[in-house]
């Protein structure tokens, strides 16, 4: 089952809700308290924490109030830009007129459609120093915050769901909320904060200034007339002092307002839970603020101001970069195991297929190397023989060669050159010349001198190597 | 387990991965006993796949060309079979014996008076292993007309005789030539 808690934190109380339910919400633990405006924040820690354990609720996820009168809450109407655009020009806007820089608040904005062309602009921001006071009393709590809310802003949403039917839902809704010491007035158009506006209430020997009251009413109303062109439907008149006689009170709100006296409201015609009046004319407003609160956190996240301290936000960022970092080592490390067992089962596949082969293979290498064995020993015979068919060739070619009258005397052949060839003919330069012309004999060098016989021949010896390019023929 | 938080689960998930490889792939081991499989699977991983596919591509290379092996083996086998039978079979002397008497019978046939015969059963030179050089050194006088008949004989005879080395010498008065042929082949050992 889905819970959310919600904790408001008032001066003079505090109350937590849970609500569970997915569809259709239920309170299903309710539990208010007291403190004294003066009391330590230690204390207010102590007794947040007992209360949420004995009453064992979550401490998780928490959605928390901060007090929308110590912070600043505008509404403006600003061109539809692109987002980032928009975003710098909120900040800008918005800031106008705060006393402080914008790094020196926490806030946080909504956006929603007006018209075509223009945004509403709703926006809270709370001075850090107030934010870090918070969110110390709620770390000393032992409690997880998930966001803080302006507690007033979600004042109507809370009263609706706990009075039910006698929550008038139609027109502007207006809220006046009389403390010990100021005046709050808050404006809801269906439960979205329209207007916010507080001012000191003056007392004299403990009584109302009704005429100074009567005018901060009346600048209200022109205000609320500048700003927001409608005026309430009706009112709720929350008197957490108990001041003056209601009676009065109404008349003057009906009179500021020209509203008619039916129209205002007080806790005892509302009809709520006793769990939710602390007294008989006074409502528990931190209770109805904290139902407020989880409500919202149903809601979607861009329809609220919801404000997060800077330490959440870099925790967030900073988990969100972990996971991102430990999502990539992950899906690295899952590469590279898928990798390696692609690649060792591919290698188990070739080792598989060599192994399959072997003995055929070591057959053809065996044919490969009797091939080579065989043909270097043919090659060899081959060799041998046609020596001997250049030694023929020899006579032949000589013949076709030399000149005429070229004799032979003498002719050693050597298996491996021509050793000697000895002759005579009648020029030997004509014979040289014809024996370098042809490819069989060019080889040939003259060996020692050419000498003239007696009988007017020249006598010659050669000797070279045998040609080995020359192919023999059968 | 009180550890696993919500930030610390995807440090533990990394850690169980990388012991997972680890273990997977044995990058370590505890003893260094290995048995004869865990060897095969360890080669497995040091061999490389480029070298694998390699030999593989040889295999089949291999395989696709055996019929062309076969057919190039049963050419040379026939090549050196053709070369054996022209050749002698037998020790050398017996070998020589026939040599000769082949010798002799073309030079008979040629019209070749061979004065001098110098027989050779064991002839250095290169050989074939399993084969002996064998040869005669035959002399003589003989007309050129005969020695070119007995070259074209020889070259023509069924047995294959080579010549090592040729020496002719012309006597111009005679108009004869002096030769001294030393012809060899070889013989299969038996």
């Amino acid at each position: 089952m889905i819970k959310t808690i919600g904790l408001a934190l008032q001066d003079k109380d505090w109350a937590i809700v849970e609500i569970s339910g997915k569809r259709e919400f239920k309170i299903t633990n309710h539990v208010c308290g007291e403190w004294a405006p003066e009391t330590a924040d230690s204390a207010k820690a102590e007794i947040l924490k007992k209360a949420f354990l004995s009453h064992q609720l979550s401490n998780k996820n928490v959605v928390v109030s901060v007090p929308m009168k110590e912070g600043y809450w505008k509404q403006m109407r600003l061109p539809a830009l692109t987002e980032r655009d928009v975003n710098r020009l909120i900040k800008n806007a918005f800031f106008q007129g705060l006393p402080g820089t914008p790094d020196s608040f926490c806030w946080g904005f909504k956006k929603s459609n007006f018209g075509s062309k223009q945004l509403l602009i709703s926006g809270f921001a709370l001075p850090k120093q107030l934010m870090r006071e918070q969110a110390d009393l709620i770390q000393k709590a032992e409690l997880n915050v998930a966001y803080y809310l302006p507690d007033r802003a979600h004042l109507s949403t809370g009263l609706a769901f706990v009075a039910g039917e006698d929550f008038s839902t139609g027109g502007a809704t207006m809220f006046l909320i009389v403390n010990s010491l100021d005046v709050e007035i808050c404006l809801f158009q269906a439960n979205d904060i329209e207007y916010y506006r507080h001012f000191p209430l003056l007392l004299n020997e403990g009584k109302v200034e009704q005429e100074a009251l009567s005018d901060e009413l009346r600048l209200t109303k022109f205000m609320i007339r500048k700003e927001i062109r409608s005026l309430p439907d009706c009112c709720y008149l929350l008197d957490q002092a108990d001041h003056w006689p209601r009676e009065e009170g109404i008349e003057i709100i009906a009179a500021a307002f020209d509203l008619e006296q039916a129209n205002i409201k007080i806790p005892s015609e509302i009809g709520l839970p006793l769990s939710f009046c602390q007294k008989k004319e006074i409502v528990s407003l931190s209770s109805l603020i904290a139902v407020g609160l989880t409500l919202e956190a149903r809601t979607n996240e861009r329809a609220s101001i919801r404000l997060t301290t800077g330490k959440r936000r870099k925790g967030i960022k900073d988990q969100i970069t972990f996971l991102l970092a430990a999502l990539g080592l992950l899906m690295i490390l899952a590469g590279v195991t898928l990798n390696l067992r692609l690649e060792h089962k591919e290698k188990q596949t070739l080792l598989g297929e060599i192994a399959k082969h072997e003995k055929k293979i070591g057959e053809i290498k065996k044919l490969i190397s009797l091939e080579e064995e065989l043909t270097k020993q043919a090659l060899f015979f081959q060799q041998e023989w046609e020596m001997n068919r250049k030694m023929q060739k020899f006579f032949a070619v000589w013949e076709e060669v030399v000149p005429n009258g070229t004799i032979l005397t003498s002719v050693i052949f050597d298996h491996n050159e021509i050793r000697q060839i000895t002759g005579r003919c009648l020029s030997f330069s004509e014979l040289y010349q014809a024996l370098l012309t042809s490819s069989f004999f060019k080889q040939l060098q003259v060996k020692g001198e050419i000498t003239i016989s007696r009988d007017g021949y020249e006598v010659f010896t050669l000797s070279g190597k045998w040609n080995e390019h020359y192919e023999v023929h059968n | 387990m009180k550890f696993i938080t919500r930030k610390t689960w995807p440090l533990v998930a990394i850690a169980i991965s990388i012991a997972g490889l680890c273990l997977r792939y044995a990058l370590f081991s505890p003893n260094q006993e290995r048995t004869a499989e865990h060897y095969s699977q360890s080669h497995l991983y040091s061999t490389d796949s480029t070298l694998l596919k390699q030999r593989v591509q040889t295999i089949n290379s291999l395989l696709n060309r055996e019929e062309e092996y076969r057919k190039r083996v049963g050419e040379c086998q026939q090549a050196v079979a053709n070369w054996e039978k022209s050749f002698f079979v037998g020790s050398g002397d017996s070998a020589t014996i026939l040599l000769v008497s082949i010798v002799e019978e073309l030079a008979a046939k040629a019209g070749l008076a061979v004065k001098n015969k110098t027989l050779h059963p064991s002839l250095s030179g290169p050989t074939v292993e399993g084969w002996e050089r064998i040869g005669v050194t035959i002399e003589g006088r003989t007309a050129f007309r005969a020695l070119t008949a007995f070259y074209s004989a020889l070259i023509a005879a069924p047995k294959s005789l080579c010549v090592e080395r040729m020496e002719l010498h012309l006597d111009e008065y005679t108009g004869l030539l002096s030769f001294k042929l030393k012809l060899y082949s070889f013989t299969h050992l038996p």
